[in-house]
Formats: structure tokens, sequence, C-alpha cells
């Protein structure tokens, strides 16, 4: 299978949406203008990542092979160029072996992630919650502890201070006993912009199992898909961002029903992880589409799942995607929901607040509490609307899989 | 509300004892309709899940199917024995094929308790007939697939 793109529009009918429910398949929706490019995947995933080349979502630079010794690699030092709104980072490395950015700081002394965040207290719960759970609490949320890929945006969010200049970045990595000496391939890429972009494109890669009777044949003029489509583009239509470039392809039937656990260190791999390995494309966001996402020996099913927050920038990798289960989803506006939703975390937005736990965001703009789910990043599946803050859509620019904008 | 404010009260419910009323608490509800949180033992405690009510949710067409679906998989979760009759009792009746593999999973996790062989006759009683999805399950369960 290659990388292709077409463009290709969409025509929102924003009328329909109000009745997505009901009545999927009433109204004239037009979403795609031209055939879509459609390959067919045969065989097993490979977990082996392919060459990462270079990339046109923004500068980039990659560390190969960085020496991670008792659990924690040397401080990497990047010189983050002027005009620089954020920076993306992803390290790659054994898929066993769970990995996070622990540490991030300018020169000046501004720790936007550390270990030990100042004013912080790390409790037992806390470590409950994450194996690293000092980047998790650190100013700028660090919240992909997962096997085989960490990933970190920032900033992701208004209350740290990140310019240019010269930025120490470490990586941590965790093995089933513990800290461990490893290795890992870094790469730090920079969103450039000389004013604040108010307009994108996210190219959607489609890959399809069989679920929902989706095949790359069959889903461009399927109205339940074209209906789910059209809600997930709904969510960011508001805030200037065409989803474009779409491709179709089919993968294997044995992926319908996943499995994300066992999770942990030192654990082998899951069905689902295989699956998002099938992603090759470079540029914009890969959602696949199951019947079921279980949580294997956890027990348990989810509705959808992201590669990580924020996803990798690279394809091939074991988080390299995100995840829809079509099973349990009644209209196409829950479904569009839940991959508008997956998305957002693709992009780098956290839930406003989790089920359990009081966790919230770190955004000043998003609602709190039980009743605030007409927020989209509120964690549960709903075909109401639902929208995206200012501070969320400010995230979102910041991370390179959004392209165009000022800088083209 | 305030973030602060907030993650102060949620601070101080979750020290009150849990009384349960044989009510889905709204935290339950929540929880249930979860797009991407994991069912945890832990966290189904911390709702007050419990097996009756969980059945019960699990069987009512006026809940969504989403939520009928992870109220079926928390039972699975809970690995409480009494959750076997009302799972099986619920499959008899004429359930979407998305329910009926939810209930072919929490069965499954609830094997601890149960013969192996049981458990195959179980499933293999219901493999004639069975949807495409339950089809799989079954088969993915009892190693007869070549499931990734």
């Amino acid at each position: 299978m290659r990388a292709h793109s077409s463009k290709l529009s969409i025509i929102f009918v924003f009328f329909i949406l109000g009745c997505l429910d009901e009545s999927p398949a009433e109204g004239v929706i037009t979403l795609f203008d031209a055939m879509p490019s459609i390959h067919t995947m045969d065989g097993d995933a490979s977990l082996v990542p392919p060459d990462a080349g270079p990339s046109d979502l923004g500068d980039s630079v990659h560390f190969d092979d960085i020496e991670i010794t008792a659990g924690r690699s040397e401080f990497i030092r990047v010189n983050i160029p002027p005009n620089t709104l954020s920076l993306h980072i992803d390290a790659v490395g054994d898929p066993s072996v769970v990995y996070a950015i622990s540490h991030l700081e300018s020169e000046d002394g501004d720790v936007l992630v550390s270990e030990m965040p100042d004013g912080v207290t790390i409790t037992n719960q806390d470590r409950q919650l994450s194996p690293f759970p000092g980047p998790f609490k650190s100013p700028n949320r660090s919240a992909s502890p997962n096997t085989g890929v960490a990933t970190l945006l920032a900033p992701n969010n208004l209350n740290v201070n990140f310019y240019p200049g010269p930025w120490l970045i470490r990586v941590s990595a965790m093995g089933a006993f513990g800290a461990i000496n490893t290795t890992t391939n870094l790469r730090v890429t920079y969103k450039r912009a000389r004013d604040p972009q108010i307009n994108g494109r996210i190219p959607l890669h489609f890959f399809f199992t069989g679920a929902n009777g989706w095949t790359a044949q069959s889903a461009a003029n399927d109205p339940t898909f074209q209906a789910a489509v059209n809600r997930m583009a709904s969510f960011y239509a508001a805030i200037g961002i065409e989803l474009t470039s779409f491709t179709f392809d089919d993968i294997p039937s044995s992926y319908r029903q996943v499995d994300i656990g066992p999770l942990g260190p030192g654990r082998p791999d899951s069905s689902l992880h295989a699956m998002f390995s099938l992603n090759t494309y470079e540029t914009g966001v890969a959602l696949f589409f199951v019947d079921r996402i279980g949580m294997g020996q956890n027990g348990g099913i989810v509705g959808g799942i992201s590669g990580g927050t924020p996803g990798p920038l690279r394809p091939g990798t074991v988080r390299s995607g995100v995840a829809v289960a079509t099973l349990l989803s009644s209209s196409p506006g829950e479904l569009g929901h839940v991959m508008a939703h997956e998305t957002g975390h693709y992009l780098g937005l956290f839930h406003t607040q989790e089920t359990v736990g009081g966790i919230v965001d770190q955004l000043n703009d998003t609602p709190t509490g039980f009743f605030s789910s007409d927020n989209l990043m509120f964690p549960t599946v709903t075909s109401a609307p639902a929208s995206l803050s200012d501070e969320q859509a400010w995230v979102i620019y910041r991370n390179p899989v959004v392209e165009g904008g000022v800088d083209d | 509300m305030t973030k602060l404010r907030h993650m102060a009260l949620m601070a101080i419910f979750s020290m009150v004892p849990s009384i349960s009323t044989g009510e889905p608490s709204e935290e339950l509800l929540v929880l249930l309709s979860s797009i991407d949180r994991p069912l945890t033992r832990l966290d189904l405690q911390y709702c007050q899940a419990e097996v009756d009510v969980l059945l019960s949710i699990a069987g009512a067409p006026e809940h969504s199917l989403y939520r009928r679906g992870r109220a079926i998989a928390a039972l699975g979760q809970l690995n409480d024995p009494r959750s076997l009759s009302g799972l099986i009792e619920l499959w008899d009746k004429d359930l979407e094929p998305g329910l009926e593999v939810e209930i072919v999973y929490a069965i499954n996790a609830l094997d601890a308790n149960f013969d192996i062989w049981h458990l195959t006759s179980l499933f293999e009683s219901r493999l004639s007939g069975a949807s495409p999805p339950v089809f799989m399950a079954i088969t993915r369960i009892l190693g007869l697939d070549a499931a990734p």
C-alpha cells in the first residue's frame, strides 16, 4: 500500500445533523465529490515501523538510538527556531517497554514537564494512575506513557511559557521489572508560523475491517458513513478546520474484534496495536473501524481509542491511529461523535473531566461537572450537540497534523 | 463551577460511604457511557455498581445500546457468580448482535468460576444461527479462529 492523497471536499449539510439519530439516510448528503483513493491490504501487520522519512508536517529533527540507562536518557538539547508555535515529540522504541517524555525544560529554567513538578505532591493514587505520575501532573501534561511510543505536544495549554531557544528533553522507560536499559528513536517536530493559525486542513485515512458492512469500496456511498463523517467534520469546521484528502483502505477482517490489553510493560503487544501499525500514511489521522474494542484480560470494552494524546506523527507505529467500534453505536450521530472525540485526543486534547477521580483538563474555558456533556471532549458517547472551546482550538492548531494556515 | 471547587467537592464526595439504593448512581451512568475509559473493578465499586443494577440497565431499551453493552461488560468485570444466570436469561431474549457479543465476552470473563467444559458447551450450543459478530466472538474465545 502506498500513501496517496486526493483533494476532495466536504459539503456540510448542517441542518441534517439535528436529526441524525432518527433518520440517518434522509436528506441529500454529498460528502465526496470524486471517488476516493482505495487500497486493499492483505497479510499480517508488521510491528516494525517503516523508515520514518522527512515529513512535510513541519521542521523536524531526529535523534536515533538514544541510550536509556536505568530508566532515563541523558538530556537531549534542541534549539527551537524563531516563529515556532509548538513542538511535537515522539519517541519510538521496543513495543514491550513503556516510554514517557518525562522532562521538558528551557535553558532559562521554565519547566513544562518534570518527574517531580514544583508544588505538586505525588500520591499513591497518582502512582496507580500512571507509572509516570509526575509528567502527568506537570504544567504541560505529559500523559502518554505508552508501550512502544511516547508522545508530547507543547504547549498544550495557555498557562505555560513556551518560546524559541534551547530546550532540554528527557525520555524515560520502564520494563516489566521497573527502570530499564533500552534505546529509543526521538523525533522533534516544530510547528512554525508568523501569525496564529485560524484555518487549516486535516487529511483523514479510513481503514475498514468490514465492520458495519463498510468497505473501502462501499463506504464513500454509504449514507450512514457519510452522516458519521459529516457529524465529525462539523466539530472541526466550527473551528475553521476542513477534513480532507480522504483515502480508503481495506484491512483483514480478523481485526474486526481487537483487544487493547493486556496493558503494562513487559507484556506482549495487542491486536489493536498491530492494527495501528498498518497505517503507512505520512500525513493526517488514520481512523480504523472495527466491531469491538476489548480490553483483553482487563475486561470491558471502549467505544473508541486514540493511539495517544497526542498521537505520534509518524506512521507504522503501534500507536499510529484511532480506532472506533461500531457494533454498539446505534446512530451515525454517536459514531461521528466518537470519531471526532478520539481524533481530538490524537490532536492533543484531554478529557474536560474524567468520569471518576475528579481529574480535569488544564484549559481555562472548558466546562466541568457531570452535566457538561456539550463539549466534544466530555468523555461520553452521545449524538447530542457538542462543540470545542476556543482554547481547545488553540491546542489543536498547535499540532503539526493540522496543515495549512499562515505559513503555507 | 470552578475547576478547583469541583475537584474539592469530588475529594469530599469520595470520602462519603456509598449507600446502595438499587438505582444507578449518576457516576455509574456516566461511566457506562464513557467513550474510552476502561471498566475497572475499582471504578465500578466507586460508582456503586451492583449486579442487579447492571442487569437492569443491560435489559432496558430506554438506555442507549452503548450503555447497555458496557453494563454487560461491567458484569464480567465484577466477576460475581450471580451474574451468570442473569446473563443467560438476557441472552435468551431477542437482542442486538452487539449486546450478544458482550454477553459472550462477559460470561468468558466469569469463567474462573466455571468448569471449562461447561463454558465450551454453553458457547457451542449458541453457535448455530449466531450472527457473524457473535460467531466471531465465540470462535475467538474458543480458539477456533485465526485472529491476530
